[in-house]
């Protein structure tokens, strides 16, 4: 693999074979030229004594460095004001994947969108110089790759990828508070997950807020969850729990379920609305190249 | 209550493991399978809102396996078949035989009936009314192909009523004999059967032992129809003169079955192309009309020559004239039919270098269109070398005499098409091993074959000759002790005659042989013969001569019927007819080639009606229980199952078809989740 970033000579892995690595290249040059001059590693805070461009000045306090202090407006004005200057940081990006049994319910299929979703945001995220970090959990913390930059580590997000088994239930708000304790620098969390969890959702996603994470909610569904052909007498096993409940399949039955799913998806998006947090509904039989271009450019998740 | 059918001691334990089976079947269906969800909670949800199961859709399910153990029992019984008591008659077996041969084509004027086989047909019908419950009958025709033709025993009244409606009678012979070892096969170790022989009594009297048939089992004959006389064309034929074969000869013999002189008139008459049988319109023409007197019970052979005819099909005709008051009860057989083919001269290519004895046998033969033709004429030679098959395609025969050096270059293999005379061919070009020897000695003439008719050769003297090895005791005319004088090959499209002596070399030139000797091998190459014309009998297998080129063929009666399919083997198709009248035999290849043929009522025992083997009032009705009255107690319950419809007799198989038509509704919706 080229320096560069050619992905043509990448890994021959299944999950992320000679198509996916085209896409997720051709994803980068077009996020490149939506988004240019607008890159966050290129994000633009104040400190002091650090930086070279002149931005501001503010109150001398004690412990300031003295060397900050701008003698002469003290000459002129006998006022110990210190020199702020501008400082570029890169962003902290945070990839939570959620790898719960249900995820990987029928053919896997959200598991693997999830996967991939995740490594081609990681790579666009990498490619912009910021800093990106991974974790796996289902009720709780099941893997992590530490901060990555540099377009050169993107097989180091394949391999973590790669090395993903799902299983286990579903707990938001145990997976959250570790990865929350874990990071020290704040920044953008993307949480990918079916939102299938027993406890609910709206604490945890209300923890990651009140941590100061910017959040965005990627809810991976199935359409083939919605869409139930079993008829009759049934007894329905819960994927992660193992949970059975029986029940005689209707068309009236079924139909109250189709809209039951429904309520529930409406209520994840209204709620992350309403905190200022981003959603978007990605089926899994929808390209995810689509939804990173399209749905995710018109979300502002990539600004 | 009776079980006609299987026994419940047999029945009840396997319909007891099939019930078992069924419910172990109901029981895995109703089983509640498993399905993995993602997530219990949102199902938790509408559990609450959901109606609760109904009790009709249980009582449902359980209606549907009730009906699955009704079914069993249904099946069960129907095969136990539950008999009222009164119905228990022992069912009688019966072979009804029906003599359907020509005689039977003969009307009874004492008769309401009309013709013999309708009276027989309504003797057959009134035993199927005697027919009771249990009772099977089997139909057979008794003439022609003997077989059944009502299937195997039939207790259905109404379908061998059917059968009976498609009897007719056949210009063909009756074949009791057969008819009866069939019946009697057909009953063996049957209880209470009985053989019922429908008939004019006019079958050959060796055909049944009536005394002992009558030990084997029970037999009553019906006789229909009283001893009459009836006249009949018993022979009718044409046949081409030898010396002239652009003329034939037409031979007629009438027999008069009368017990008394009558007077009739013979007409010929010539048919159109389109006539297949005469009838009174049509394409046709009166040749001739000769009043006979015949006595009774008598034949008169009448021979016409030179009839004003070259080719063509023709009919012999007789008509009663006196007495007045006679009736001739049978017409079918007052006519007969013949054809004669067209006749072409064969085209003759005779290569020789100049035999004046040979020149002579063909010369004088005015059926042959002859050309003599020199070894070394350009016309032949191809390449510089005679060429055989160019002489083949335009000549019928070609004869090459003894021209050893011209034609040296000529060879004859296996796939030649054509027909040729080598006449002391060499070594080289000899159609056969060969060689050369002196004074050969004959050692046999083979009068079988057609080549040697008419022909004494035992003392034929040769000075020298080829003798031919390899070649079947068959196709050897004439034979030396050294080898093969004269020799015959005869394949598809290959006739080939070899005589291994020159002529002139030979005592033959100074015979009256060596032009019938020339005309018998014509005739041979051309396959034709003085023997009768093409004519065979109704009611018999007939082997007819085709172009060998063709493979199958179709059979166009004189009814109009055309039967497809026709295979021929070497030349020789297999046919079947029962109509006097023309045939014509197409080949299914090439519609145009056509073989047509006479055929005509084949036996003139079948037009004696005045000796049949059983009479009327000798008829036999021993031993039989078939007509015999119904009891009064069943009486009341057959006439009960005679005003049933016909559809309620067959209830069980309605019940089980119903039921099955059921099952499969329920099993089809329930696995297509439309009733679950």
């Amino acid at each position: 693999m080229r320096a560069s970033g050619g992905m043509q000579e990448a890994s021959p892995q299944a999950l992320f074979d000679e198509e996916f690595l085209k896409k997720i290249e051709y994803l980068y040059v077009m996020s490149k030229k939506v988004f240019t001059g607008r890159l966050r590693a290129d994000r633009k805070t104040r400190k002091v004594a650090a930086g070279i461009e002149f931005a501001d000045y503010r109150n001398y306090a004690p412990g300031d460095d003295f060397r900050a202090l701008d003698w002469r407006v003290f000459g002129r004005t006998e006022k110990l004001l210190v020199r702020l200057f501008e400082e570029k940081e890169d962003l902290q990006i945070a990839f939570l994947i959620d790898v719960s049994a249900s995820m990987r319910y029928g053919t896997g299929a959200k598991l693997r969108y999830a996967q991939r979703m995740a490594a081609a945001l990681a790579y666009i995220g990498l490619c912009n110089m910021d800093r990106v970090s991974l974790f796996a959990y289902s009720d709780k913390i099941v893997g992590r790759l530490l901060p990555l930059s540099g377009r050169g580590q993107i097989f180091k997000v394949f391999h973590f990828l790669e090395g993903l088994e799902s299983g286990g239930g579903t707990s938001f708000e145990e997976a959250f508070r570790r990865f929350s304790d874990s990071s020290r620098r704040r920044g953008l969390a993307v949480v990918l997950s079916d939102f299938y969890n027993p406890g609910g959702f709206e604490n945890a996603l209300n923890f990651l807020h009140y941590q100061q994470f910017e959040t965005y909610a990627v809810h991976i569904e199935d359409p083939a969850e919605r869409n139930i052909s079993a008829r009759g007498d049934v007894s329905l096993v819960d994927a992660e729990t193992g949970e059975a409940l029986t029940l005689t399949m209707t068309p009236g039955i079924l139909t109250q379920y189709a809209r039951a799913y429904d309520a529930q998806c409406r209520q994840i998006e209204s709620y992350c609305v309403k905190r200022h947090m981003l959603y978007f509904r990605t089926p899994v039989d929808l390209p995810f190249d689509e939804i990173v271009l399209k749905i995710f450019r018109a979300g502002g998740f990539l600004k | 209550m009776i079980w006609n059918g299987y026994s419940p001691q047999i029945l009840l334990p396997v319909v007891g493991v099939i019930a078992l089976i069924l419910i172990v079947l109901y029981l895995l269906r109703v089983r509640r399978r498993t399905v993995e969800v993602a997530y219990l909670g949102i199902w938790k949800q509408i559990l609450h809102t959901a109606p609760r199961r109904r009790w009709t859709e249980i009582l449902r399910r359980l209606i549907s396996f009730l009906l699955w153990m009704v079914i069993v029992g249904l099946v069960a019984l129907a095969l136990m078949d539950p008999r009222p008591e009164v119905e228990d008659v022992p069912g009688r077996h019966a072979v009804i035989l029906i003599d359907t041969s020509a005689s039977m084509m003969a009307t009874q004027p004492d008769s309401t009936c009309g013709r013999r086989l309708d009276c027989a047909l309504l003797e057959a019908q009134r035993l199927m009314d005697a027919m009771r419950p249990g009772d099977r009958v089997v139909l057979v025709e008794a003439a022609g192909h003997v077989g059944s033709i009502s299937g195997p025993f039939s207790g259905d009244r109404e379908a061998l009523t059917r059968v009976l409606g498609s009897v007719s009678a056949r210009a063909a012979s009756d074949d009791v004999g057969k008819a009866f070892e069939l019946a009697k096969s057909l009953l063996r170790e049957r209880d209470l059967s009985e053989i019922h022989l429908l008939t004019d009594g006019q079958f050959a009297p060796d055909a049944i032992d009536l005394d002992t048939l009558h030990a084997e089992v029970a037999f009553v004959s019906h006789v229909v129809g009283a001893p009459a006389g009836n006249l009949s064309v018993t022979r009718f034929n044409a046949r081409r003169y030898i010396a002239n074969r652009m003329g034939f000869e037409v031979f007629v013999e009438v027999h008069n079955g009368f017990d008394q002189p009558v007077t009739l008139d013979l007409e010929i008459w010539g048919l159109g192309a389109d006539m297949f049988q005469l009838t009174e319109a049509g394409d046709k023409i009166l040749i001739d009309r000769k009043r006979l007197t015949l006595a009774s019970e008598s034949s008169e052979v009448r021979v016409y020559e030179n009839l004003p005819l070259s080719s063509g099909r023709i009919a012999a005709r007789i008509r009663l004239v006196d007495p007045a008051d006679l009736q001739d009860i049978m017409p079918e057989d007052d006519v007969a039919y013949a054809y004669i083919p067209d006749f072409a001269r064969p085209r003759i290519a005779c290569v020789t270098s100049g035999n004046l004895f040979l020149e002579a046998a063909l010369l004088l033969n005015e059926n042959y269109s002859v050309r003599f033709i020199r070894p070394d004429a350009p016309e032949i030679m191809v390449d510089g070398q005679v060429s055989l098959s160019a002489l083949a395609g335009q000549y019928d025969i070609v004869i090459l005499d003894n021209s050893h050096h011209a034609l040296s270059s000529v060879h004859i293999d296996d796939d030649w098409a054509g027909r040729a005379v080598f006449i002391n061919p060499t070594l080289a070009y000899s159609p056969f091993p060969a060689k050369w020897v002196r004074n050969p000695i004959i050692e046999r003439v083979n009068a079988r074959h057609s080549i040697a008719r008419w022909l004494s050769l035992r003392n034929l003297n040769i000075s020298q000759a080829h003798v031919f090895s390899g070649v079947s005791q068959d196709d050897v005319v004439l034979r030396a002790i050294e080898g093969a004088l004269i020799a015959t090959r005869k394949r598809d499209h290959q006739r080939l005659v070899a005589i291994g002596f020159s002529l002139v070399e030979s005592d033959l030139i100074f015979r009256v042989a060596l032009p019938v000797l020339i005309i018998n091998i014509v005739d041979w190459l051309m396959d034709e013969s003085s023997q009768p014309l093409l004519g065979y009998a109704t009611g018999e297998a007939w082997h007819v001569r085709v172009n060998p080129g063709m493979v199958r063929g179709n059979l166009k009666t004189p009814s109009g019927r055309v039967h497809e399919g026709l295979v021929a083997y070497e030349g020789v198709m297999t046919a079947y007819g029962d109509e006097a009248g023309f045939y014509e035999l197409r080949d299914a290849a090439d519609l145009t080639r056509v073989v047509t043929f006479a055929a005509n009522f084949g036996n003139a025992r079948e037009s004696d009606l005045m000796r049949p083997v059983i009479r009327l009032e000798s008829s036999l009705h021993r031993a039989s229980t078939w007509l015999e009255p119904v009891p009064e107690e069943e009486g009341a319950f057959l006439a009960f199952l005679s005003r049933l419809p016909r559809s309620a007799q067959h209830i069980w198989v309605l019940a089980c078809l119903l039921v099955a038509l059921a099952l499969f509704l329920e099993w089809f919706t329930y696995h297509r989740r439309w009733t679950v």
